[in-house]
C-alpha cells in the first residue's frame, strides 16, 4: 500500500504539483450502549480510504478515494490536480508552505489493553449491570450506559520526503439518566456529558474514572434535581467544575483563537473570531491567573499525536499566557500570519476523505495553587456549576451563554442546597478578566471534548481540555428565567 | 457511483452469508464536491466518493450491527460474522422488532445527469461570479459551492439511498443536490444567502450572491438597543432554526414514548395557535430527497399540528410500537438512540409577504437569520441562540436600521401561541416555511457587533 500511496503522490507531481501529500487512513470503531435494559446501540464500523491533497499554481486541490487499487489512486490524485487548476481561477495570493522538517518515523498511542481485544461479552455485561444501577427510582425515565473504542492508522507521505505512520486510539465512555415528573425534566452524567469521558488510551481508562462506585449517587442527583431549587437569578460568583471549563475553555479560547477562522476562512458556516491579528502579543483577553496551554504531546490527550495530517510535528505552546493572548493555532499554510516560521501543528482531519483544517490541539487552564477547599471556602456568596449541559456564544466567539446539568449554592464559604437549571451568562475578555482563582495541580483533570465540528463539508475533531477549577467574579446567572 | 447492479450483487453476497433470522443491508453516500470561498478567494476544494454499508441482522429478539465500506467478498462476509456476533451475546429485548415488510419500490425524481457531472471549473464559474459581485460593493464573501450525487448529508453523516432487507423490502434511491451560500460582509455589516436544489441549472449564483451583498450593505453600522422582548419578524431562515428544535424536543416518537417530549400527553388537544398548521409533506413539489426512512418504511404525508390542534408525532417503527401508534417513516437506520425526524417540514403560511408582515409593526425587529442555537429548557422547550447577518429596528411599518446581534431565550411553547401573522411559504429545499410577526420575543443579552 505504501508503494500505491507513494506513487500517487507521484502521479500529482507529474501533473504539474508544486506540493502534494497522501493520506492512508484505516479506521476501526466499536459504539456500545445499553438503554433501559436493552442494548440500544452494538455498532462495529470500518472504513479506510486514501486522501490526496495538492498545491498547483498555488491553490489548494483535494480527492479522496476509497477504491484502494493503484488505479483508483491515481484517478484521484489527477482529480486533485484538475481541482487546485479549478482553485486558481479565484485566488489572491499563492500558498506558500512553511518549511517542516520531512521526517520518516512512527507514533502510537500508549495503551495497555487494546479495547478491541476485550470480550464483548465482558464489556456488555459491565454496561447490562451498570445501566440496571442507575434504575434507583420510578421517576427515572431514561437511563443509558455506553462505551466508546476507536483506532485510526494512518500512513503519510509527501513530495516533501515525509513517511509517517501513527497508530491512535482513543477509549471511553459512561453514563446518563434523565428523570422527569411530568413537570421537569433533569439530566445527570458521569463522568462526563456527551458520551461520558474519552482519553486516547486503552480499555484501562474505564477502570480509573470510578464508573461503578458513583452509579447511585449521580442516579439519586437526578431525581433530587427534580424538587431543587432553581438557579438564582443575578450576578455570582461562580465556582467551575473540569467538564464545564472543558466547554468554557473549547467554546470561548479554542475557536477564536483558530488563525483560518481569524481570517475569514469560516465565515460562511461558523463565523469569524474577535480575537484578530493586532491583538496578538499585546490584548488582555483575561486576569493575570488565565493562563492556557496548547499542548499536542499532552499524555493522554485526544489530539496527541506525533504530527498533525501535514508533517507538522506535536509542540506546546501558550495561548494565553499571564492573562495576555500570546499565540494562534495554524497550519503550515497560515503560520507566517503570526510572525512564525513554523507551524503549530493544528492542521488535522476528521478521516482519509476529509483536508486536513485547523483543529483545536489538546487545550487546557494550566493550574494555579488553590486548594479546592479553600476556594470554596473563600467564597461568601457563590454558584459551583457542575457538569456541562447546554451552550451557545455568537460567530464573534463574544457572548456566550451555557448551563451546566447540576449547582450547589455556596454560602459563607460552605457548599450549601443544590440547584437546578444553572446558567451564566457573559462576553469573552469580560469573563476570563473575572477569573481570580484557579485551583493547583492537585486538582488538575483533562477531560475533553470527542465532537467538535467545524468545516464544510463538516468535520468532528477531538481534544483534551484540562483544568481545575476555577472562579469568576460577578457573573450574571438564571439567565434564562 | 454505486448503482443496482451494484448494490444487487452486495446485497445477495451478505445474505447469502447471514445465518440471522432476518438480514438488513443499508447503503448510503457518494460523491460530494465542494468548492469553499472566503475572503474573495477560493480556499479550499475537495472531491470525495465514499459509501457505508450497514449490515444489521436479527436472531429471535437480539439484533447486531456491523458496517464497512470494503465490498470484497472477504470483507461483507467478516461484516455479517461481527454483526451476528454482536447479536449472539446480548440479552432479548421486545425492543428488538422483525424488519420490515414493504414490497420493492425505486425513485429518482430528485436525480439530475447533469447536476452529477458538474465539474471543479464550473463550481469556480459560480465563485468568481459571487466574488465579483462582491468586490464590485467593495465586500467579502465566502461561502460554498456544492453539487452532490448520493446521499452525503452537510456534516459527513452518511444518509441511505439503498434499503434491502430478507423480508423482500427494497428500496433504492437516486439522488443529486447543489447548493450555494454566499456570506457576505464588510465592518459589521453581514449578509447571507442560499439556495438548494436538486438540479444544479436551477440555481443562479450572481442573484444568491446579490441577496447576500445587499443584506450586508444593509447591516453596516449597526446600533445598540436594549435587549428586551420584541415584536419579531421572523424571515424563513430564522423560523427553520426553531423548527428544528420544535421537532426535536416536541415530535420526536422516540421522546414521547420516553416521556421527555413536553406534548406527550396531549394529542387531540390544542397546544399552538389557531394559525399554526405544521406538516410532513413528501409529495410537495418544492421538496426533494429520498422518500422512505432508514428502515426502508415509506414516508407518510401528515399533519402534525393542524389549526394549532397537535394531531400526530413522527415515528420510527420502534417508537410507534412503544406508543401505540402506526410508524411514519421518519426512522433513522436501526438501532439507534435518536429516534425520528422530519423528512419534509412545511410550515403552513397567510397570504401576505415579508413586507407585509414589517408593514404591520409598530415597534420591534426583523430577524434574518439566527445562530447556535441550543436547549436550556426541554420541559418548556425553551431555546438560546444568537441573531446573526442582518437584525433590523421596525419602527411604524418601515425598517429604520440594522442593531447589533442579541442573545434570545424564548419558549417555543410560548411562541407559536404568539403568532400575529403568517407570511407566504418560502422553499427553501429542505423545508417550506412561511416569514412569522411574533409577540413578545425574549430577547435577554447584546453583543459587540
Amino acid at each position: 500500500m505504501k508503494n500505491r500511496v507513494l506513487e500517487a503522490v507521484d502521479t500529482a507531481r507529474s501533473r504539474g504539483a508544486e506540493y502534494a501529500d497522501a493520506r492512508w487512513v484505516q479506521a476501526r470503531a466499536e459504539e456500545l450502549m445499553v438503554k433501559n435494559g436493552a442494548l440500544a446501540v452494538a455498532e462495529s464500523r470500518e472504513t479506510q480510504g486514501v486522501g490526496v491533497r495538492v498545491l498547483k499554481g498555488g491553490a489548494w486541490g483535494f480527492a479522496s478515494t476509497d477504491r484502494l487499487d493503484a488505479g483508483s489512486l491515481n484517478a484521484a490524485a489527477a482529480r486533485a490536480v484538475e481541482i487546485a487548476e479549478a482553485s486558481a481561477r479565484v485566488m489572491r495570493e499563492p500558498v506558500q508552505l512553511a518549511v517542516e522538517p520531512a521526517e520518516k518515523a512512527g507514533y502510537t498511542t500508549p495503551r495497555e489493553v487494546d479495547p478491541f481485544t476485550v470480550p464483548l461479552e465482558t464489556k456488555l455485561d459491565r454496561l447490562y449491570k451498570l445501566e440496571e444501577s442507575l434504575h434507583v427510582d420510578e421517576r427515572i425515565k431514561v437511563a443509558q450506559a455506553q462505551m466508546y473504542f476507536d483506532s485510526q492508522k494512518i500512513l503519510f507521505v509527501s513530495t516533501d520526503g515525509a513517511v509517517l505512520e501513527q497508530d491512535l486510539m482513543a477509549s471511553g465512555g459512561g453514563y446518563a439518566v434523565t428523570a422527569t415528573d411530568g413537570g421537569s425534566i433533569q439530566r445527570r452524567s458521569f463522568p462526563d456529558s456527551a458520551g461520558g469521558m474519552h482519553l486516547s488510551a486503552g480499555y484501562e481508562v474505564l477502570d480509573e474514572y470510578g464508573l461503578e462506585p458513583n452509579a447511585e449517587r449521580i442516579a439519586g442527583e437526578a431525581v433530587a434535581l427534580l424538587s431543587a431549587d432553581p438557579c438564582p437569578a443575578g450576578e455570582r460568583d461562580i465556582i467551575l467544575d473540569w467538564s464545564q471549563l472543558a466547554l468554557q475553555v473549547h467554546e470561548s479560547c479554542g475557536h477564536p483563537s483558530e488563525l483560518d477562522r481569524v481570517l475569514g476562512m469560516e465565515a460562511n458556516f461558523a463565523g469569524r473570531s474577535f480575537l484578530t491579528t493586532e491583538k496578538l502579543g499585546g490584548f488582555r483577553y483575561g486576569s493575570d491567573q488565565v493562563n492556557i496551554v496548547a499542548d499536542n504531546t499532552l499524555p493522554r490527550g485526544l489530539a496527541s499525536r506525533g504530527w498533525d495530517d501535514e508533517g507538522v510535528a506535536a509542540q506546546k505552546w501558550h495561548v494565553v499566557k499571564d492573562g495576555i493572548f500570546s499565540g494562534y493555532l495554524t497550519s503550515r499554510e497560515l503560520a507566517h500570519v503570526e510572525g512564525n516560521p513554523r507551524s503549530r501543528g493544528c492542521n488535522r482531519a476528521e478521516g482519509w476523505n476529509r483536508i486536513p483544517i485547523i483543529r483545536m490541539p489538546n487545550l487546557g487552564l494550566a493550574p494555579g495553587d488553590w486548594d479546592l477547599d479553600d476556594l470554596i471556602a473563600d467564597t461568601e456568596d457563590g454558584i459551583w456549576m457542575e457538569t456541562n449541559r447546554s451552550w451557545s456564544i455568537d460567530q464573534m466567539r463574544l457572548n456566550f451563554q451555557f448551563s451546566t446539568e447540576i449547582g450547589w449554592e455556596i454560602k459563607g464559604g460552605k457548599k450549601t442546597r443544590m440547584l437546578r437549571d444553572c446558567n451564566y451568562q457573559s462576553r469573552t475578555p469580560d469573563f476570563w478578566g473575572a477569573c481570580d482563582a484557579v485551583c493547583s495541580e492537585t486538582w488538575w483533570r483533562p477531560f475533553g471534548v470527542m465532537n467538535c465540528g467545524k468545516g464544510e463539508p463538516g468535520q468532528i475533531a477531538r481534544m483534551t481540555h484540562g483544568s481545575a477549577p476555577a472562579r469568576f467574579r460577578k457573573i450574571r446567572v438564571g439567565v434564562s428565567q | 457511483m454505486i448503482g443496482e447492479k451494484e448494490f444487487g450483487i452486495i446485497r445477495d453476497r451478505v445474505f447469502a452469508a447471514s445465518n440471522a433470522d432476518e438480514t438488513e443491508v443499508v447503503l448510503g453516500g457518494g460523491h460530494e464536491n465542494l468548492t469553499r470561498f472566503g475572503e474573495n478567494r477560493i480556499t479550499q476544494n475537495v472531491a470525495e466518493e465514499r459509501y457505508q454499508l450497514r449490515v444489521r441482522v436479527r436472531q429471535g429478539r437480539r439484533q447486531g450491527l456491523a458496517s464497512t465500506n470494503d465490498f470484497s467478498p472477504g470483507s461483507l462476509e467478516r461484516c455479517v460474522r461481527e454483526a451476528e456476533a454482536l447479536a449472539a451475546i446480548q440479552a432479548e429485548s421486545d425492543r428488538v422488532l422483525d424488519m420490515a415488510d414493504g414490497g420493492e419500490r425505486r425513485e429518482d425524481a430528485a436525480w439530475d445527469e447533469a447536476t452529477a457531472a458538474v465539474s471543479p471549473a464550473e463550481r469556480a464559474a459560480w465563485v468568481a461570479a459571487a466574488v465579483e459581485t462582491a468586490a464590485r460593493e467593495g465586500l467579502e464573501a465566502g461561502g460554498i459551492a456544492l453539487t452532490s450525487e448520493g446521499t452525503i448529508a452537510d456534516y459527513g453523516e452518511i444518509e441511505p439511498f439503498a434499503v434491502a432487507n430478507t423480508r423482500g423490502l427494497y428500496r433504492f434511491a437516486k439522488k443529486t443536490r447543489a447548493v450555494f451560500e454566499v456570506s457576505a460582509q464588510k465592518g459589521e455589516g453581514a449578509g447571507r444567502s442560499r439556495a438548494l436544489a436538486r438540479r444544479a441549472g436551477d440555481i443562479d449564483p450572481v442573484k444568491v450572491a446579490e441577496d447576500a451583498c445587499r443584506r450586508a450593505l444593509e447591516s453596516r453600522e449597526p446600533r445598540q438597543i436594549d435587549p428586551k422582548p420584541y415584536t419579531v419578524v421572523l424571515e424563513p431562515e430564522a423560523v427553520r432554526e426553531l423548527l428544528f428544535f420544535l421537532h426535536y424536543l416536541g415530535f420526536n416518537g422516540l421522546a414521547v414514548a420516553e416521556k421527555r417530549s413536553p406534548l406527550f400527553d396531549k394529542l387531540g388537544q390544542r397546544v399552538f395557535g389557531e394559525n399554526v398548521t405544521l406538516r410532513e409533506d413528501p409529495a410537495h413539489p418544492d421538496l426533494f430527497g429520498t422518500t422512505f426512512d432508514g428502515e426502508g418504511v415509506d414516508t407518510a404525508a401528515l399533519p402534525l399540528v393542524a389549526d394549532g390542534v397537535l394531531t400526530s408525532f413522527l415515528h420510527d417503527r420502534l417508537s410507534a410500537r412503544l406508543t401505540g401508534q402506526a410508524p411514519t417513516g421518519h426512522g433513522l437506520p436501526q438501532p439507534n438512540s435518536w429516534g425520528a425526524f422530519p423528512r419534509f417540514p412545511v410550515l403552513d403560511g397567510g397570504e401576505g409577504d415579508l413586507a407585509d408582515l414589517v408593514g404591520g409593526l409598530e415597534r420591534g425587529l426583523l430577524v434574518t437569520r439566527l445562530w447556535y442555537l441550543n436547549v436550556v429548557d426541554p420541559m418548556q422547550m425553551v431555546v438560546t441562540g444568537m441573531t446573526r447577518d442582518g437584525t433590523f429596528l421596525v419602527e411604524n411599518g418601515q425598517v429604520v436600521g440594522p442593531v447589533k446581534n442579541f442573545r434570545f431565550n424564548q419558549s417555543l411553547l410560548h411562541l407559536f401561541n404568539q403568532v400575529e401573522a403568517l407570511g407566504e411559504p418560502e422553499a427553501l429545499g429542505d423545508a417550506v416555511l412561511p416569514p412569522l410577526r411574533v409577540r413578545d420575543f425574549r430577547f435577554t443579552s447584546g453583543t459587540d457587533f
